[in-house]
């Protein structure tokens, strides 16, 4: 039915070189933006540099939420919703793409709150890294429109 | 005051006569705007030095002095354009007088009056009988006697103003004095006076109040409210802007049934550090009023001092919350939080925390630094539970943990290290003879040799997990009893191998739905995870027979999708677990061929365990889910329609037992008509750990399962109006936690809001209270809340109250104003 | 100025016809009168004199006619130009038709009509109300001195 290995359907993303503007610096998730890109032989730019495309990244946005009350009616599970809000743009700071966005949402029980600090930041990782590969997927398809909608 | 202007001659411009982009950024519930027809060249220069180029009827000229115009006199200086039926211009003095149906326009401001007298040389104007408009402010008023100043300040002598239509303004703010400074969008008024359908509600003797967004120094709009706890509350917010980075809201708050208190929030910007301050103290509390509390009064249970415990107190809440470092390596961030007592936070609802059902408030201190090869961090952390029976013992003072990535080639070596300093908090109020405090080392050196490919990976890891302790007995509070001497080893340690491969493949194909085209994907995941055993008895009993398991922040994971792939059943490092299992997890995904969203993703997995794990946290109460061959299934959702509609979902099912474990779903719809509707449900079953028969301890909080339902919606009807409405329902103890329902009624200027409220008032402290919650648990409140559009809210409490508990509410607020 | 009703006439221009009769001059083809600091410059120049041989009225009229004069030291010279110009001496009037244009230390009138008395240094100017023409002025920037 049609099912092939990566890579046969689409040919991989042709950028050689890509510049982060992001509007804080030295996050977890530049970190593994970054690792990302350079799994996918794109490098990444230092400031200064010139690059292919710029993608400028702005705050990172967590909202947590109570979703479940325990038996003692205090907050037994939480939502977490992470968001990243992200534009590519050319080397003359023209807008390549229109405003998008990533977002995931998990949620975190809360019944015995031992621990749940670094169960949050487990899980917060996780999410970045599944922003990460949504944030290279609608680039993908958006800064090479000819692949889009080949069908 | 010539006849009232009609709206056409104060540039007011109905929806039907308005273009297509000018509808579409009229506010919600207006029938118009004002539309500026004047735009001065974009080069004027200032007026000074511009000169004036005026038509006329008929022109006389005395000498180079005396110049007057008569008959539809127009007279363009640069930005500023006069018309009139008479001018006057003296030359020398540069002095300007218009009479009979004078215009003054500038860009984006509009004054018609009888009589003007400007000046050639400057701005300003002065001008009796006028009416004014500000057109992108949607500001418009009339005045006695209006004097303009510079660029942009009108200072009013018997003024008024509105931000509703000319016409059929709903509210008008009436003062002696009144100025607006539309540039830096605020205004101030001196004897003012509040007329909402022309009846006065309010006399102000002094108030600052915005025309923009931004919150100016001085009296901000007062906020009143009631509730069956604290009675009438009126709240008088004063705002202080300090200095450009650092400002301060003031906010005395009376509560009929509680004094005074005083609230102050301090806000600091600096280029590294972002600081606010929230300080709250109420002196000799009243007491406050407890339906429940009077029933047990009445009925003897409790003394007055037992049923109004903190009546008479000085109660108090200092939050400090800062983060550092925004551009640099070296990361601060600071979330402290203290109360006078537990209760404050139910009871003086200032904070938002209350709606939350906050479990508990930490005092927590961090600074970290992210090298590119190793990241440092320091922190402290002491957790404060507000339902003081489930306080956990122990703070966490100091924790340093270096985290270090090194590559070579394909090869990377990670080596994560965690030093923690362990001792009792102040807060724990149970015997403690039984405990034990001290450090703990925890150190994961790991090879990995991670291969990518375009159609799949493989990542084998080998590594070593080492765990040790420097322990001794906790002092001993709350109890007579004494502790037993340390008998066994104060320094146990635990070291255990470890070693995992990860792999996996990526499927695609072409597929459809509807017309817009999509790649499906087919991704298996398998990931092979050993770690070695060795014994931890020793942590099981440190010191002595009569200590309890050592455990000093370790629980186990609760089940679900994220605990396939993860390397551990505990989510601290008082363990090092062991394992030998493989997880099989299949996701597919539906991306969008054109945009790349991702508009479906299904996963499904299970973990399939060789041997059954030895370790556990407590050998009196081991687990028996882990006994079983083949964990439960675990399942995911996740779904996005473009910004419209959102759904994420989590399951978990038990084939050995043939139940659901836990089933969680939120589903989020908002669209272009602003209909907002989220729905959220939540099960987790929850095996009752009393051993069978037994009576329940009162003070212990039994595990039942959690089954709960909360729906929020805002929907739009015809015209103007908006229903409101919110269930967070309880399934397993059949009661409603927090229901409310109200219309919002939406006009060009104004904006009415009444809900009706009736929400679970819960106590901290009653153990178990869902299960014995009657109908005096309940609070019952009536919120209204009266916006006008330009100039201020009168309580704050219901904005907040809908913006946390509907999701998509709060972003709708934000592109409102 | 002042003392330029004193002055006499000085006249040129390519042709001169007399006409006894009506006590009239006319000169036409780059006419030019003088007469102190009045300067009037046209295609054509027609002289009016009264019976004792004073100048009664001058008609310029030209694609446009000129006219120039300094009201006094202090002041700066008006110049001004028109289809028609025509400079009642009796009266020391000057009206301007047809398109007039007057300007004087920086302020300038234009529109269909404009009357310049000299002695009483008024300048008037009428809007052509059927047409629906307004009169134009640009007031310069008041120079004060601070």
């Amino acid at each position: 039915c049609g099912w092939q290995v990566r890579g046969n359907l689409l040919p991989p993303l042709a950028l050689d070189s890509v510049r982060i503007a992001s509007s804080e610096q030295y996050t977890p998730l530049l970190q593994i933006l970054t690792d990302a890109f350079v799994e996918n032989d794109i490098d990444v730019v230092g400031a200064g540099e010139k690059a292919q495309y710029v993608l400028v990244l702005e705050d990172e946005d967590l909202r947590k939420r109570t979703v479940g009350v325990g038996t003692d009616s205090l907050a037994a599970a939480f939502e977490l919703q992470l968001s990243q809000p992200f534009q590519w743009f050319d080397t003359q700071a023209v807008a390549v793409t229109s405003p998008l966005s990533a977002i995931v949402t998990r949620s975190l029980d809360a019944s015995d709150t031992t621990g749940i600090e670094r169960e949050q930041e487990l899980l917060l990782d996780d999410m970045r890294r599944e922003l990460v590969q949504q944030i290279l997927r609608q680039s993908y398809f958006q800064l090479q429109p000819e692949q889009a909608a080949q069908e | 005051q010539s006849n009232t202007n009609s709206a056409a001659e104060l540039d007011w411009v109905d929806t039907e006569q308005l273009s297509d982009i000018e509808k579409s950024q009229l506010p919600a519930g207006c029938c118009g705007t004002f539309v500026d027809p004047y735009s001065p060249p974009a080069d004027a220069l200032p007026v000074e030095q511009t000169p004036i180029s005026a038509t006329a009827h008929d022109i006389q000229a005395e000498g180079s002095r005396i110049i007057e115009l008569n008959g539809q006199v127009r007279l363009e200086q640069g930005p500023r354009l006069l018309q009139t039926e008479r001018a006057q211009v003296d030359q020398r003095t540069g002095q300007v007088t218009l009479e009979g149906n004078v215009t003054v326009r500038e860009a984006g401001l509009l004054i018609r009056a009888d009589r003007a007298e400007l000046s050639t040389s400057s701005e300003d104007v002065s001008v009796d009988n006028a009416h004014f408009v500000l057109h992108q402010n949607r500001v418009s008023g009339s005045a006695g006697k209006l004097q303009k100043f510079g660029e942009r300040l009108l200072k009013m002598q018997r003024g008024d103003f509105t931000t509703c239509e000319p016409n059929n303004a709903f509210w008008r703010l009436k003062a002696r004095e009144l100025s607006l400074h539309p540039e830096s969008n605020y205004g101030t008024a001196k004897n003012a006076r509040l007329e909402i359908a022309d009846i006065p509600v309010l006399y102000i003797p002094y108030i600052i109040f915005p025309i923009g967004d931004e919150r100016q120094t001085g009296l901000l709009f007062p906020s009143f409210s009631e509730s069956s706890r604290n009675g009438i509350e009126y709240a008088q917010p004063i705002y202080w802007n300090i200095a450009p980075q650092m400002d301060a809201t003031i906010t005395p708050r009376y509560m009929e049934k509680r004094g005074n208190l005083l609230d102050v929030n301090l806000r600091h910007l600096s280029s590294y550090f972002e600081t606010e301050l929230d300080a709250g103290f109420l002196a000799d509390d009243k007491g406050g009023y407890d339906r429940q509390a009077e029933n047990d009064i009445a009925n003897g249970e409790l003394t007055e001092e037992e049923a109004y415990p903190h009546k008479g107190d000085d109660r108090w809440l200092v939050q400090l919350n800062q983060t550092g470092g925004a551009q640099s390596r070296i990361k601060t961030v600071i979330d402290y939080t203290d109360l006078s007592d537990v209760d404050y936070l139910r009871d003086i609802t200032s904070g938002s925390t209350d709606l939350e059902y906050a479990a508990n408030i930490r005092k927590f201190g961090q600074i970290t630094y992210s090298g590119d090869i190793w990241n440092l961090g320091l922190s402290a952390n002491e957790v404060r539970y507000l339902n003081e029976s489930s306080q956990r013992p122990y703070k966490e003072l100091p924790h340093l943990y270096a985290n270090g990535r090194y590559s070579w080639g394909d090869w990377q070596l990670s080596i994560d290290s965690n030093y923690s300093q362990f001792d009792l908090t102040s807060y724990y109020q149970r015997p403690t003879n039984t405990l034990v405090v001290g450090d703990r080392l925890h150190s994961d050196i790991s090879l990995a040799l991670p291969k990518r490919w375009q159609w799949g990976y493989a990542t084998p890891r080998i590594g070593v997990r080492d765990l040790r302790y420097q322990l001794d007995q906790a002092a001993v509070k709350n109890t007579s009893a004494a502790a037993g001497d340390s008998i066994y080893n104060t320094s146990p340690e635990v070291t255990a191998a470890h070693a995992s491969l990860d792999l996996g493949l990526y499927f695609e194909r072409w597929s459809q739905f509807g017309d817009t085209p999509l790649i499906q994907t087919l991704e298996p995941r398998l990931f092979y995870l050993y770690n070695g055993y060795d014994d931890q008895s020793e942590l099981y009993a440190p010191l002595n027979d009569s200590n309890r398991a050592l455990n000093f922040d370790t629980r186990l994971f609760r089940m679900d999708y994220n605990q396939l792939f993860r390397t551990s059943r505990f989510n601290g490092l008082d363990r090092i677990d062991d394992a030998n299992q493989l997880s099989v997890g299949l996701t597919s995904r539906f991306i969008s061929a054109r945009t790349g969203e991702e508009h479906l993703a299904l996963s499904l997995g299970q973990i399939y365990r060789f041997e059954t794990p030895k370790v556990v946290l407590n050998p009196e109460s081991p687990s028996e889910a882990f006994s079983y061959r083949r964990s439960e299934y675990v399942g995911r959702i996740s779904a996005r329609a473009s910004e419209r509609f959102r759904l994420s979902s989590d399951l978990v099912y038990d084939q050995n037992d043939h139940t659901l474990t836990s089933a969680s779903a939120s589903v989020e719809y908002s669209d272009a008509s602003d209909r907002l509707i989220s729905a959220t449900y939540r099960y987790q079953r929850q095996v009752d750990d009393r051993a069978s028969g037994a009576d329940p301890d009162p003070d212990l909080v039994y595990n039942r399962s959690l089954d709960q339902l909360d729906v929020g919606a805002f929907i739009p009807l015809t015209g103007s109006w908006s229903l409101i409405g919110r269930a967070n329902y309880d399934f397993t103890f059949d009661l409603e936690l927090d229901t409310y329902a109200g219309f919002e009624y939406n006009d060009c200027c104004y904006r009415v809001r009444m809900m009706w409220r009736k929400w679970l008032n819960f106590d901290y402290n009653s153990g178990n209270q869902l299960e014995t919650v009657t109908n005096d648990d309940y609070d019952r409140g009536f919120f209204i809340d009266l916006q006008l559009k330009g100039l201020a809210s009168i309580s704050d409490r219901v904005g907040s109250l809908l913006s946390k508990t509907i999701p998509g509410y709060a972003e709708r607020e934000d592109n409102l104003q | 100025l002042p003392d330029d009703r004193k002055q006499d006439f000085q006249l040129q221009a390519n042709q001169q016809t007399f006409d006894q009769k009506n006590g009239r001059v006319t000169y036409t083809g780059e006419a030019r009168l003088q007469q102190g600091s009045l300067i009037i410059r046209a295609d054509t120049i027609v002289v009016q004199f009264n019976q004792d041989n004073s100048v009664e009225k001058i008609t310029a009229s030209g694609q446009p006619a000129h006219f120039e004069q300094q009201p006094s030291v202090e002041r700066g010279i008006v110049s001004a130009k028109a289809g028609i110009i025509v400079y009642d001496s009796t009266v020391n009037t000057v009206s301007l038709s047809q398109n007039a244009r007057l300007e004087q230390d920086g302020a300038i009138m234009q529109g269909h009509e404009i009357r310049y008395d000299i002695n009483r240094e008024l300048v008037s100017a009428k809007g052509d109300q059927q047409r629906d023409q307004p009169i134009q002025m640009t007031i310069p920037p008041a120079v004060i001195e601070q």
